[in-house]
């Protein structure tokens, strides 16, 4: 039997990512979630760093939007591909890759999702409180809630452990919308692949007494805190010391609280950065307060973060690296006691008003359940184990694990992975699947409008707080107005047959319904109106529930007179509205990928595997790029034999043409069709693409210090490697390794990521083969986050030492005859240590081609850094801000090669969601320019932040890139003639809502 | 004499600023009604000319929210 269905167990943000990736490219995706809301740990958090903002909307498909929601992703989670399926969990596997039959099980909500109108009754009167968990036990919940006011979806649900089963909600309920005899249901569905993205637990500070977690009210955990500074969190955002109510002055952030111990042996990559952000969060709230961070190692790793460090440093924030062993109490003050040991050892200690303890990502219990009922693999931290590379191909053949379910990370790899993973899965789905095409829109008259006007009484939510008749008797006055009907619940299903009747019989041609959010209705009134046969356009929703009734004083006129301006205001635009035409835009089912380093030969090959032919361009004779000069790799894998296997596959591959020693020079077109000029030694010519893979990959820093180049024995961290790969080197008996050459300060504010492991790696192959020989790494910071750290430890047991130094107070280096002397401080003993080393190993970070180039032909911006931008740093990892151009590798920043390699699968996946389909389907085209008012100005083109404008040279005036554009309506304001105009919200109808509000 | 109450008029982006007034409703945040409230796409529709006219039309500010 054909399968094209993925079940995708999770619903944070990998989870997300794989299934929105999946729906996008054409396969019917399950996705279930055992919590009663979607959105995992991500819904707790508010603004991420390094942007301070929280663009959780860019995950939303670009070329699908109107389909898949316009909504806020905090509000809404939609895609017509994708079932979710909430209280879910997997409870056995059979069969196999292609064919898996699953055994779910979901649990009751003991509330009817479709008939809880969110109105709150129940809350009102359930008589049992519990801590909410959501805002980590800071707040009471009922038994009976919804979490926070941003639960997706936003309907109750009961808490089955904490109801005592009195049926007080039972009766204040006004639509019988609970149901406490609701029972579990198992049921079955037949998948092809299954993804795994069940998250982590947040470590539970309980298990460390000695920081006085849960006794002393002003020691928080970093989520705590996270909740305490939101607006939406326990205090609408007020922030004061939870034991006096007074204002923090002092606040010490304590990291590796349940991460980097004998207990867990893993680093959870991302609580340096939260930490970051919180710091400057209680410093934007308040610049006196004196934030200290004491850490062990600051892991500003990622794209943009140590700059994000520099920044924090500039507002303020403090930081001592020193391990801080426990928090006392001071009943009197009620001040909290901290002790920290500086370089020397000397103890000094801290009175501070709270302490915030940087949790870990802990492995979760149903990760474990999850690799138990799979037959997966964990490791000793308890992890997932994903197969060789780190890729997300577990040892079970049709079985896939993205996020931090394999180990603890930061949102844009699990992104990236979640992206991986469902090219990964994409490969067991029957296909390739090509859309139909849209049903054709039904025919419109050109009478004039007659608008019909539904008012939901939403029991008494509405209708007690607002004159609903009164409101009625004006709007039926009007001649445009065909009906003004009040409804008792217009979001019933059983409500839906009497609109369309309604508004048939009343021979209505445009619909408005004032009721609540439109959120989960609006897709249920567009049925209602395409039911009566109008374009689902002509329709309109207005929410006099939020923002009326709710908000004002019941029975005030002012309140009354918003209202009516609001339904006013509806009619006229939904008056306004023409037929829209549907767009066909199609795809040339064939990809180019710019680079034939690792990032571009793993992105080619899972692309032609996939039947898609591919273009692999390398500016280069050979293939691989900077990876061959790589021979270790931590975790013990072969790079060259890696490397070799992947050169093989693409080259024995007859979908994949290597274009070697050749440039990209000219491109025109865009999503679906690029037109590509290339120049290869022999010719130039031009070719045609649906997508675009960018993996030009980057340089090594060029050293410049510590004496190099003014002796043999002084060298870059690449030149060791080649030294080490030859069986011939002499043994040697000492060597320094310095670490941050050129990299985390002056003109390199960034974290090369990679050094540190491959410094690890090639010291410990030296301690395997040599035991004797002496390894000092000289460092900043050890950047080895994730599963890293315990190579990190493994190394420090080989007796390979370790010694920190400052940017402030560096290694000092003498080259001459006698060869090379290595000075530093010793922060342990204090004293000055004098090595004379084998070889001085300078650990050099990479650095941004100049490929203005690219850049140009692309749309592309760099970095500060010079590294290309992707579209959102966060959410949309691999995409570049141009839609149907994709990036990878360490183009994009520095990363270790498993990174790469994933980020390769993400842009692959990323542009199979484009080259799966023949032609993409445009629900409706969005802004369209006046041919004979355009006078070719070309304003609009650098405005447009979606590049979805281009002068048409044959034309002579500008036309829009349809799939691209996402209806913004910039082109509109910044146009001099007024020759654009934008669907839906075009001038008059602007102007009459304008109108409607000024006047009424 | 009445006290003076402005009438504002409201362009919401339909990505924050709406969610943000949805939001309120949720929580009964209580607040005046004399900010009216139109929804746009985005606050880069919002072109100069329906702040004036606005203006023009008796409001007596123009709120943009995005």
């Amino acid at each position: 039997m054909a399968n094209n269905r993925v079940l995708v167990v999770g619903s944070g943000v990998s989870g997300w990512a794989a299934a929105l990736n999946l729906a996008s490219s054409g396969v019917q995706v399950s996705l279930v979630e055992q919590a009663p809301f979607l959105g995992g740990t991500l819904t707790q958090v508010e603004r991420q760093f390094p942007t301070n903002r929280c663009l959780m909307c860019t995950l939303l498909p670009v070329t699908e939007r109107v389909e898949a929601g316009e909504f806020c992703l905090r509000r809404d989670f939609y895609h017509p591909f994708i079932d979710v399926h909430l209280l879910t969990s997997l409870e056995a596997v059979e069969g196999g890759a292609g064919d898996f039959t699953v055994r779910l099980v979901t649990r009751p909500r003991y509330v009817i999702e479709e008939a809880c109108i969110a109105c709150g009754k129940c809350e009102a009167v359930c008589p049992v409180e519990v801590p909410d968990p959501f805002n980590g036990n800071l707040s009471k919940r009922k038994a009976i809630y919804a979490r926070s006011p941003q639960g997706i979806p936003n309907v109750y649900c009961i808490d089955e452990a904490a109801c005592t089963r009195c049926g007080k909600c039972v009766e204040a309920c006004p639509t019988e919308a609970i149901d406490l005899k609701q029972a579990a249901k198992t049921w079955e569905l037949n998948v092809a692949a299954i993804v795994v993205a069940a998250g982590f637990d947040l470590f539970d500070p309980n298990n460390l007494l000695q920081y006085g977690w849960g006794r002393y009210p002003d020691v928080l955990t970093s989520l705590q805190l996270e909740r305490l500074l939101s607006e939406t969190g326990p205090t609408g955002g007020d922030w004061v010391r939870q034991a006096t109510g007074e204002p923090v002055k002092k606040v010490a952030f304590i990291q590796c609280v349940g991460s980097r111990d004998l207990d867990h042996p893993y680093c959870s990559s991302a609580c340096c950065m939260i930490a970051l952000k919180e710091a400057m969060f209680v410093k934007e709230k308040d610049p006196d307060v004196e934030a200290t961070l004491y850490y062990m190692d600051l892991r500003d790793f990622g794209k943009g973060y140590t700059r994000y460090r520099e920044q924090a440093a500039r507002m303020g924030v403090k930081f001592v690296a020193s391990r801080v062993p426990d928090v006392k109490y001071n009943p009197q003050t009620k001040q909290l006691l901290i002790r920290h040991m500086d370089d020397s050892g000397a103890v000094t200690e801290e009175t501070v008003d709270q302490v915030v303890l940087s949790v870990g990502q802990a492995p979760s219990d149903r990760s474990g359940t999850l690799a138990g009922l799979l037959g997966l693999e964990k490791d000793e931290g308890g992890y997932i184990v994903a197969t060789d590379l780190n890729t997300t191909a577990t040892r079970r053949d049709g079985v896939f694990i993205c996020g931090s379910v394999r180990e603890p990370k930061d949102i844009p790899d699990a992104i990236c992975e979640g992206e991986a993973a469902a090219a990964q899965a994409i490969r067991w789905v029957e296909g390739p699947v090509v859309r139909e095409e849209k049903e054709p829109h039904p025919e419109v008259t050109l009478e004039p409008p007659k608008t019909g006007v539904f008012l939901c009484r939403c029991g008494e939510e509405i209708a007690a707080r607002l004159d609903l008749p009164g409101l009625a008797e004006t709007l039926r006055r009007r001649e445009d107005v065909a009906f003004v009907q009040e409804v008792d619940y217009l979001c019933l299903k059983e409500t839906a047959d009497f609109l369309v009747k309604q508004i048939k019989a009343a021979q209505a041609n445009r619909v408005v319904f004032a009721a609540c959010v439109p959120y989960r209705f609006e897709r249920q009134f567009k049925n209602v109106v395409k039911a009566a046969g109008l374009p689902e356009n002509f329709m309109a929703v207005t929410s006099i529930r939020e923002q009326v009734a709710w908000v004002h004083e019941a029975g005030s006129g002012q309140a009354r007179r918003k209202a009516e301006a609001m339904v006013a205001a509806a009619i006229d635009r939904v008056a306004g509205e023409i037929p829209r035409t549907h767009a066909m835009q199609q795809v040339t089912g064939k990809v180019l990928v710019v680079g034939g380093g690792v990032a571009g030969l793993t992105a080619s090959r899972f692309l032609a595997d996939q039947g898609v032919p591919v273009d692999l361009v390398e500016i280069e004779e050979d293939l691989g790029g900077n990876f061959r000069s790589t021979h270790y790799l931590l975790g013990g894998s072969d790079p060259q034999t890696f490397l070799g296997d992947l050169i093989d596959g693409v080259r024995g591959n007859e979908n994949i043409r290597v274009l070697a020693k050749t440039r990209v020079t000219a491109r025109e077109g865009s999503l679906g069709r690029f037109v590509v000029t290339l120049e290869t030694p022999e010719e130039t010519f031009k070719e045609v693409y649906g997508g675009i893979i960018l993996a030009t990959g980057a340089k090594e820093h060029e050293v410049t210090e510590y004496g190099y180049g003014s002796h043999p024995a002084v060298v870059t961290m690449r030149e060791f490697g080649e030294k080490l790969s030859d069986p011939s080197m002499p043994p040697p008996k000492d060597l320094v390794i310095i670490q941050c050459v050129g990299s985390r300060e002056g003109d390199h504010p960034y974290c090369s990521r990679f050094c540190c492991s491959r410094a690890l790696a090639h010291a410990m192959e030296v301690k395997q083969r040599w035991p004797e020989c002496q390894v000092s790494i000289l460092f900043r910071d050890i950047m080895t986050y994730g599963n890293r750290e315990r190579a990190y430890t493994e190394a420090r047991e080989m007796g390979i030492h370790f010694f920190r130094y400052t940017q402030e107070e560096k290694p000092a280096v003498e080259t001459g005859e006698k060869g090379v002397t290595v000075r530093f401080r010793d922060p342990v003993l204090g004293g000055q240590v004098t090595i004379m080393p084998d070889y001085l190993i300078l650990s050099n970070g990479a650095e941004a081609d100049d490929r203005e180039d690219l850049a140009g032909l692309f749309d592309l911006e760099t970095t500060e850094d010079g590294f290309f931008k992707e579209a959102e740093v966060k959410f949309r990892p691999v995409d570049a801000p141009e839609a149907g151009i994709y990036l990878c590798g360490i183009a994009l920043g520095p990363k270790n090669v498993n990174e790469v390699i994933i980020q390769a699968e993400a842009a692959a996946a990323r542009a199979l969601t484009v080259l799966r389909k023949q032609a993409i389907t445009l629900p409706h085209v969005k802004a369209w320019v006046s041919p004979r008012r355009c006078s070719a100005c070309e304003m609009c083109v650098p405005a447009c932040p979606y590049h979805a404008r281009v002068k048409d040279e044959d034309l002579g005036y500008v036309v829009v890139r349809e799939a691209l554009c996402q209806g913004c309506g910039v082109c509109t304001t910044v146009c001099p003639n007024n020759a654009v105009k934008l669907i839906s919200y075009q001038e008059n109808q602007v102007f009459s809502m304008i109108d409607r509000m000024a006047l009424g | 004499m009445e006290e003076f109450e402005p009438k504002i008029i409201g362009f919401f982006c339909n990505w924050c600023t709406a969610t943000a007034a949805d939001l309120a409703g949720t929580t009964r945040l209580q607040y005046p009604p004399n900010l009216r409230p139109i929804r746009v796409m985005c606050t880069g529709t919002v072109d100069p000319v329906y702040i004036l006219r606005s203006l023009l039309l008796g409001a007596d500010a123009v709120f943009v929210g995005g």
